[in-house]
C-alpha cells in the first residue's frame, strides 16, 4: 500500500518538479519586453514577440479548421446514427487518425500543403495540418458532451413541434457547449505545443508574419531551435516558460470554463 | 380500415389494430380503441402492458425517439399520424401535447420554457409571446405563483410546480389534444389533486388521454376508462360502470388490487 | 381550426433543409476518415517508390543507412525505437499502474478531484520541454555518475524521459478501466473478507486486465511516435545499441533530422520511413481497439487469494 502511494507521490513530484523547474529558471529572462520586442542575433538576445504571433496565428487556423468540422462530425456521430457498420467504420477512422504520430502529420502535411497544393511553408500549411491532426480530440470530447446530454431534452424538443435539427441547435447543442467548448480549447493546448508537425509545414522563419503565406516560427519551434543549436540558454528557458504557463492557463481555462457553462445550464 | 373514422366527429382519437413492437418484443398487440372528443380518457393497467408506448405513439414519438415499430392506422381528428413525416409532423405534434413521467423541464427560464414551442412555431413577437405564456401558466394553474419571477431557471422550481410547468409548455400553442404519461407518479398528493384539477378544467376545449398507474386518479377525473393488461386491450368502459361493475373479471380482480 | 388537409401535403422546404442538414454532417463525419485517407495516399505516393525500387528488404533488414550513398537499411533505428520504447514501458508501466491503483482505489475521492485532473494537466507539456529537461538534467546525470557513464545522451536517457512522458496516458485510461469495473465485485469480495488488496490484486486488476492492456498499448504507440523529446537526450547516433547507454536513433528522429536537407531518393527514402511508422502506429492502434472491445465479457465470479 505505501510502495503505491510512493509511486503515485513520485509520478506526481517528478512531473511537477518538471514544471516547477523551468518556471524557476525562466522566471529571470521573464518580462513584458521579452514578450513583446523582436529577437536578434537568431534569438540569443531580445524577446519572442514574432513567434508569439505566429504561434496565436498557427493556432487560431487550426482551430478554423478543427472546430466547426469536428462538432459537425460529433453531432453526427451522437445524434443521427445507430450503431451501423458505417458508424464502426467512421469510429475506427477517427480513432486511427488520432494515433497517427505527429511526424507523420508533417511529413504529410509537407507532402500535401507545403508541396502538393502549393501553399509553401506557410501559416496555411501550418494551421491546415495541426487542424486535422486535433480533429480526432475535438470529435472524441464533442461527441462525449452531445451524449451527456439526458435523451428528455430531445423528446420534448420533438414534442413540441421541432424538427430534428430544431431540437439539436436550440437545445441539445446549448446544453452540450460547455463540453464542446472545452474540447476545442483542449485542442488549442495541443496545437501550441506540436513542433514536429509544425517545423515541416509552417517552416523557421523567424520573422513576423503578415499574410497567412508567409512562413512562420512558432514558440515551440523557436524554443526547439534555440535548444538544439545552443543559441542561448537563458532564451531557451524563457521561451520553455512562456510555453509551460501558455498551456497550463489553456488547461486551467479550459476547467474554468467547463465549471462556469455547467452551472449556467443546469 | 373502418368507414365510420373519419365522419365520425364525436371521436377525437381513433386508435385502430394498432400494434407495437420493438425488435422482435410486441409490446402490444392489434388494438382498437376510440377517445371521444372533449373527455378525458383514463388508461390505466399493470406495468409493461403496452400503455406509455401507445401513448407515445400518438404523436409518433415513440416511432421517432425510441425506435418503436408500429402498424395499423391513429387518426387524430381526422389525421393518419404514423403516415406524416417532416414538417407535417411537427405541425401535428402542436396539436397534440405531450407530459412525460418525471418533470423535465428544459434547463431554461420559466418564460422560455413555455415559450420555446411558441418560438419554433415562428412566434417572435414579444407581446404575442407574453400574452400566450400567460395563457398557457393561467391554463395549468401556475401563473399566480411564478408571475412575478418568470426569469426564474426552471430547474429551481418545486417537483409539483415543474410538472405543472411541463403542462403550460405543453398547451402553449392551445392543442386540441394532450396526452399524460403518468404525469404525478413522481409527485405528493396534494399536488397531484392540484394537477386533476387543472385536467377536469382543461375539458371540454382539450381531449384529455391520461395514462396512470394510480387507479383512484383515473377513477376521479376519467370519464372513460381503458384496462390494458399486458399488451392487451382488455376492457373500455365509462369510468363509473368499470369501477363498480367491469364486464372482464381480470379487470375486477386488477381494480380489486388482487394484482398489479 | 386545424389545416387537416394541409396537414397531409408533402414535405416542405423545413423539412428538405433537415435533409440537407444531415448530409453535411456525415460529410464532416468523413473528413476524419477521409484525412485518414489522404495521408495513406500522400506517404505511400512519396515513399513506395523507392521501397519498390530498393525492395523492402533494404529497408527493413538492411544495417546501413547512408542514403547519400545508396544505402536505406532502417534495422539500426527500428532497433533504436524498439530499445527506446521497450525501456520506457519498463518504467512507464509500473509507475502509472501503481498510480492509476491509488487514484482509482484508494485515495479518497476529494483528493481524486485534486490529483487526476493535475495528470491530465502535466500530460499537456509540450514534448520539447521533456527533452529540454532532459538535456540539462538527466544527460549529464547519466553522464556524470560513476556507475553509468558513457556520452549521457542514450537510451537510457531516451526510455526514462519517454518513460515519464507516457505515465499520464497511462494512468488515464488505467483509471477508467479500474472505474469501470462494478462496485458490486468489491463489495463481493470485501464481504468474504478479503482485505482492499487482496480484493485489488485478486478481483479488480483481472477484471480491468483489458483496459489496462489498452493503455499499454496506447502508451507504446505513443512513445513509438515521439520525436522532439528523444532527439534532444537519445545521441541520434546510427548503431545498434550495445547497452543502454549507448547514444541511439529511433524512426521518429531518423525523419526529423535529415527532412530538413534530403532531396530526391534521400527525401524518399524517409517517406519510406514514416510508411513503417504509419504502419506501426496503425497496428499497434487497431490491436488496443481490439483489446478493449474484448472487454464486454461475462462477469466471472473470483474469489480473492488467500494466502
Amino acid at each position: 500500500m505505501m510502495l503505491m502511494w510512493s509511486a503515485t507521490a513520485a509520478t506526481i513530484g517528478l512531473l511537477l518538479f518538471i514544471v516547477g523547474f523551468v518556471l524557476r529558471r525562466g522566471a529571470g529572462t521573464l518580462s513584458w519586453e521579452f514578450l513583446t520586442s523582436n529577437p536578434r542575433h537568431s534569438g540569443a538576445l531580445g524577446g519572442i514577440l514574432p513567434t508569439v504571433v505566429s504561434t496565436i496565428y498557427v493556432s487560431a487556423a487550426a482551430v478554423v479548421v478543427a472546430a466547426p468540422l469536428g462538432v459537425a462530425a460529433a453531432v453526427y456521430l451522437a445524434e443521427y446514427t445507430n450503431e451501423s457498420r458505417l458508424t464502426r467504420f467512421i469510429r475506427s477512422g477517427t480513432e486511427a487518425l488520432a494515433g497517427i504520430p505527429s511526424i507523420i502529420f508533417g511529413l504529410f502535411g509537407f507532402a500535401f500543403f507545403v508541396t502538393a497544393l502549393g501553399m509553401g511553408w506557410s501559416i496555411l500549411s501550418g494551421g491546415l495540418t495541426l487542424g486535422l491532426m486535433i480533429l480526432p480530440t475535438v470529435i472524441r470530447t464533442s461527441e462525449e458532451a452531445l451524449r451527456a446530454v439526458p435523451g428528455y431534452y430531445r423528446d420534448v424538443a420533438q414534442s413540441l413541434g421541432a424538427s430534428k435539427w430544431q431540437s439539436i441547435r436550440t437545445v441539445v447543442l446549448p446544453a452540450a457547449a460547455p463540453g464542446v467548448m472545452t474540447g476545442v480549447v483542449l485542442g488549442i493546448g495541443r496545437a501550441v505545443s506540436e513542433t514536429a508537425a509544425v517545423i515541416f509545414t509552417a517552416g523557421v522563419a523567424l520573422k513576423m508574419p503578415w499574410s497567412p503565406f508567409d512562413s512562420a516560427r512558432t514558440m515551440s519551434v523557436h524554443f526547439y531551435t534555440l535548444t538544439m543549436e545552443g543559441i542561448s540558454d537563458e532564451m531557451a528557458y524563457g521561451t520553455a516558460s512562456v510555453l509551460v504557463m501558455t498551456i497550463l492557463a489553456i488547461n486551467l481555462g479550459a476547467y474554468w470554463l467547463m465549471n462556469q457553462l455547467t452551472k449556467r445550464y443546469r | 380500415m373502418t368507414a365510420a373514422a373519419s365522419g365520425d366527429t364525436a371521436v377525437m382519437i381513433d386508435i385502430h389494430q394498432v400494434s407495437i413492437r420493438y425488435g422482435a418484443l410486441e409490446i402490444l398487440r392489434p388494438t382498437t380503441l376510440r377517445i371521444d372528443r372533449g373527455t378525458i380518457h383514463g388508461i390505466i393497467g399493470p406495468a409493461g402492458s403496452g400503455k406509455s408506448s401507445l401513448l407515445r405513439s400518438i404523436n409518433k414519438l415513440s416511432v421517432e425517439r425510441d425506435g418503436a415499430i408500429v402498424s395499423g392506422t391513429i387518426r387524430v381528428d381526422g389525421v393518419d399520424v404514423l403516415s406524416l413525416v417532416g414538417d407535417a409532423l411537427a405541425s401535428l405534434r402542436r396539436r397534440v401535447g405531450i407530459v412525460f413521467a418525471t418533470p423535465q423541464p428544459l434547463p431554461r427560464t420559466i418564460f422560455e420554457n413555455v415559450a420555446y414551442a411558441l418560438r419554433i412555431a415562428g412566434i417572435t413577437d414579444g407581446g404575442v409571446l407574453a400574452g400566450k405564456v400567460e395563457a398557457a401558466l393561467r391554463a395549468a394553474q401556475l401563473w399566480e405563483e411564478v408571475a412575478d419571477r418568470l426569469d426564474l431557471m426552471a430547474p429551481q422550481l418545486s417537483g409539483g410546480q415543474q410538472q405543472r410547468l411541463c403542462i403550460a409548455r405543453a398547451l402553449a400553442l392551445n392543442p386540441s389534444v394532450v396526452l399524460l404519461d403518468e404525469p404525478c407518479s413522481a409527485l405528493d398528493p396534494i399536488t397531484s389533486r392540484r394537477i386533476e384539477d387543472t385536467l377536469v378544467s382543461l375539458t371540454p376545449a382539450v381531449t384529455v388521454v391520461l395514462v396512470t398507474n394510480n387507479i383512484k386518479q383515473a377513477e376521479r377525473v376519467a370519464h372513460t376508462t381503458s384496462f390494458f393488461l399486458m399488451g392487451d386491450l382488455v376492457e373500455t368502459a365509462p369510468t363509473e360502470k368499470l369501477f363498480s361493475a367491469a364486464d372482464d373479471q381480470r379487470t375486477q380482480d386488477y381494480l380489486a388490487g388482487r394484482f398489479g | 381550426m386545424m389545416a387537416i388537409a394541409q396537414a397531409r401535403r408533402r414535405l416542405s422546404a423545413a423539412h428538405l433543409s433537415d435533409q440537407v442538414i444531415e448530409r453535411m454532417l456525415l460529410f464532416a463525419a468523413l473528413s476524419a476518415v477521409g484525412t485518414l485517407a489522404l495521408i495513406t495516399l500522400f506517404i505511400l505516393r512519396e515513399g513506395l517508390p523507392v521501397v519498390f525500387d530498393r525492395g523492402p528488404l533494404e529497408f527493413l533488414a538492411g544495417q546501413k543507412w547512408a542514403p547519400t550513398r545508396g544505402h536505406f537499411g532502417l534495422l539500426p533505428m527500428i532497433a533504436g525505437t524498439a530499445v527506446v520504447t521497450i525501456g520506457a514501458l519498463v518504467i512507464g508501466l509500473p509507475l502509472g499502474l501503481a498510480g492509476a491503483i491509488t487514484l482509482a482505489e484508494l485515495a479518497p475521492p476529494r483528493i481524486r478531484q485534486v490529483l487526476k485532473p493535475t495528470v491530465e494537466l502535466l500530460a499537456g507539456i509540450p514534448s520539447v520541454v521533456y527533452g529540454f529537461i532532459g538535456m540539462e538534467i538527466l544527460v549529464p546525470l547519466i553522464r556524470d555518475s560513476g556507475a553509468l557513464g558513457g556520452p549521457g545522451y542514450s537510451a537510457l536517457a531516451a526510455s526514462i524521459i519517454l518513460g515519464i512522458m507516457v505515465l499520464p496516458t497511462i494512468i488515464g485510461i488505467s483509471i477508467d478501466a479500474l472505474e469501470a469495473v462494478p462496485k458490486s465485485y468489491r463489495d463481493g469480495s470485501r464481504a468474504l473478507g478479503a482485505t482492499q488488496w487482496q480484493t485489488i490484486t485478486g478481483v479488480v486488476l483481472p477484471a480491468a486486465r483489458n483496459g489496462i492492456v489498452a493503455a499499454v498499448i496506447l502508451g507504446m504507440g505513443r512513445a513509438v511516435g515521439e520525436t522532439m523529446a528523444v532527439i534532444m537526450v537519445a545521441g541520434n547516433a546510427v548503431q545498434f545499441p550495445n547497452s543502454v547507454l549507448d547514444p541511439v536513433r529511433t524512426l521518429t528522429a531518423n525523419i526529423a533530422l535529415e527532412m530538413s536537407y534530403a532531396s530526391g531518393a534521400h527525401a524518399q527514402a524517409l517517406f519510406a520511413t514514416g510508411i513503417v511508422l504509419f504502419i506501426v502506429s496503425l497496428g499497434l492502434n487497431t490491436m488496443a481497439g481490439r483489446v478493449r472491445s474484448v472487454k464486454r465479457r461475462a462477469p466471472r465470479v473470483l474469489a480473492p487469494k488467500t494466502r
